[in-house]
């Protein structure tokens, strides 16, 4: 059975003017137990909006997502959010974020309970030190860490991360990926995952299966045949790697060339 | 050109202190019971300014303020023709502070607790139903309109029919008092809750927090700054309404104070009584000030 499943979603929503705009049309796709998937596509596809659908946070107008066989209305426990930025509350420190989070799932804890969890898991993404930090005494990457954190700490079987190292610069959002590969592997039991992203290579590095949108659809699956655990250095130079970077960028190319003829040049 | 006038701003304050003091001590043309007072009052101010010496702003305010107290102290005591009933000497005005020293403490604490109740209620009711109105939409739709109507109202106007529907002069004070500083607290707290992110709504949503939860933990403490800003804004207006109101049936509180002396003419005392309450104002936002720090760690 499939962990998540959309069938035939649809989004339209009225806009400023009361005009009827249509953000997702006739989006299809599933998710097995355990396998990261990735969203990509160029900006206004799509891929945001599908993922906010599956979080609960919007319901599609037509279509229906199931999830372990069940339809599912509304934001759940079973699914966790990493969003791209300003999803960390201000006023309350690094740890008290994450603890806070474990408490809207784990009601029955002690406080040195919650405070000992969540300082195992800022430990765990590389944040030992930083507890007492308010968020805007901390890097972009930083926080991010600390929005994954919270996340996992939840324990949430699916976990949907939109565009989560979209603001975060080159090397930090490498340490990031990284990290994240090591710490999905030492989970005890794997996570379903459908991360956003209009970075190839993160795409390729983390995901089991890439899933290219375009113009409110799905386009093109992508199955990303290489072993696990993974290695950034292991993989990035090999044939496999070039065919699938390749394969990505060609999509996004031919759509670039189709709109041009579409609009008559203009870019 | 710039060494000179930083030169000069360091100079010129000292410079108005020393001559104050010895105007303080040349003979006066007019009666002075005790000028040891208003002399440790400039004293006290000096000390001060010579701590914040570094500061340019401390500077600029020693030497506006010296300059003041100077002409102040000069004119009303070296000439004879100052009818020193309508403008007060500044060394009997000082000297009040002493020589009324248990009504000036009796009044201070009267105010403070008729204000301490009025800011305690007004607090609780505009948070709370802020919170209420700010998050429910239709809510705010239809009670926001017409609190834009009502907060303008001075609450001092109520002062008259509270009292007839009130059971006594207090309760009628603290009714205005709350008046004044819930509307602002009220339309701040609405404000900030109509403001918060909408990220952070989704990121609160994703969390699945209660109803109970969100308001509490999430909607409060993001509008904690807003409703300090309103609070600031309020208490020193609060403090004014609440010392008009204490002209009308009261024996007691800095208002009565000013009322009470004006009736007799004896604006030596008035003028005390306005300085004392401009004191007493800049010590309770000074307060606030320290709590808001306290309170908002995290911007």
């Amino acid at each position: 059975m499939d962990k998540i499943k959309l069938e035939n979603v649809y989004l339209e929503y009225n806009d400023e003017g009361n005009e009827r705009y249509s953000a997702l049309e006739d989006v299809n796709f599933s998710v097995k137990e355990g396998e990261f998937i990735s969203i990509i596509g160029s900006s206004g596809c799509g891929k945001s909006t599908t993922l906010s659908i599956l979080s609960g946070l919007r319901q599609p107008t037509q279509g229906k997502i199931y999830i372990d066989g069940e339809e599912s209305v509304g934001t759940g426990k079973n699914r966790g959010v990493v969003f791209q930025h300003y999803s960390l509350f201000p006023w309350m420190t690094a740890k008290k974020n994450v603890s806070f989070g474990i408490k809207q799932v784990n009601g029955d804890l002690s406080k040195k309970e919650y405070n000992k969890k969540a300082e195992e898991f800022l430990e765990a993404v590389g944040l030992e030190g930083f507890e007492n930090k308010y968020p805007f005494q901390l890097s972009g990457g930083m926080q991010q860490r600390v929005a994954i954190a919270r996340t996992l700490a939840m324990g949430p079987e699916i976990m949907l991360m939109d565009e989560p190292f979209g603001a975060v610069d080159a090397k930090n959002r490498a340490d990031l990926q990284d990290m994240l590969l090591e710490l999905l592997e030492d989970q005890d039991q794997k996570k379903t995952i459908v991360m956003v992203t209009h970075d190839i290579d993160e795409a390729i590095l983390l995901s089991d299966r890439i899933l290219f949108m375009d113009n409110k659809k799905i386009k093109e699956e992508i199955e990303v045949n290489l072993e696990r655990p993974r290695r950034r250095q292991d993989i990035f130079g090999t044939d496999t790697y070039r065919e699938l970077h390749h394969k990505v960028m060609m999509l996004f190319y031919s759509n670039v060339s189709e709109k041009i003829g579409d609009e008559g040049g203009i870019i | 050109m710039k060494k000179l006038r930083e030169t000069l701003s360091y100079i010129l304050p000292n410079l108005f202190f020393v001559l104050l003091v010895i105007s303080i001590f040349l003979p006066a043309k007019v009666e002075i019971e005790n000028r040891y007072v208003f002399l440790i009052v400039v004293i006290a101010l000096e000390i001060n300014l010579l701590v914040k010496i570094k500061k340019q702003s401390s500077r600029d305010i020693g030497t506006v303020l010296f300059l003041f107290l100077l002409v102040w102290e000069f004119v009303t005591t070296k000439f004879e023709t100052n009818n020193t009933m309508l403008y007060p000497v500044p060394e009997r005005v000082f000297n009040v502070f002493v020589t009324d020293a248990h009504k000036v403490i009796e009044g201070i604490f009267s105010s403070l607790y008729l204000l301490f109740l009025g800011f305690l209620i007004a607090l609780i009711l505009g948070v709370g139903l802020g919170l209420l109105v700010g998050w429910f939409d239709r809510l705010k739709k239809a009670v926001y309109p017409i609190a834009q109507v009502i907060s303008p109202i001075p609450p001092i106007i109520y002062m008259p029919y509270a009292v007839a529907l009130l059971p006594s002069f207090d309760v009628a004070r603290v009714f205005v008092v709350a008046c004044a500083i819930f509307w602002p607290t009220f339309i701040n707290t609405v404000l900030s809750v109509g403001s918060i992110d909408k990220k952070l709504l989704d990121s609160a949503r994703t969390l699945n927090v209660s109803s109970w939860t969100l308001l509490v933990n999430i909607l409060l403490p993001y509008s904690v700054p807003g409703i300090i800003h309103g609070v600031t804004l309020s208490v020193g207006a609060s403090f004014m309404v609440l010392t008009g109101a204490e002209m009308l049936g009261s024996t007691s509180g800095l208002g009565w104070f000013v009322k009470y002396y004006s009736d007799f003419s004896d604006y030596t005392r008035v003028v005390s009584g306005i300085i004392m309450i401009g004191i007493v104002v800049t010590v309770i936002n000074k307060g606030i000030g320290w709590v808001s720090k306290k309170l908002v760690k995290w911007k």
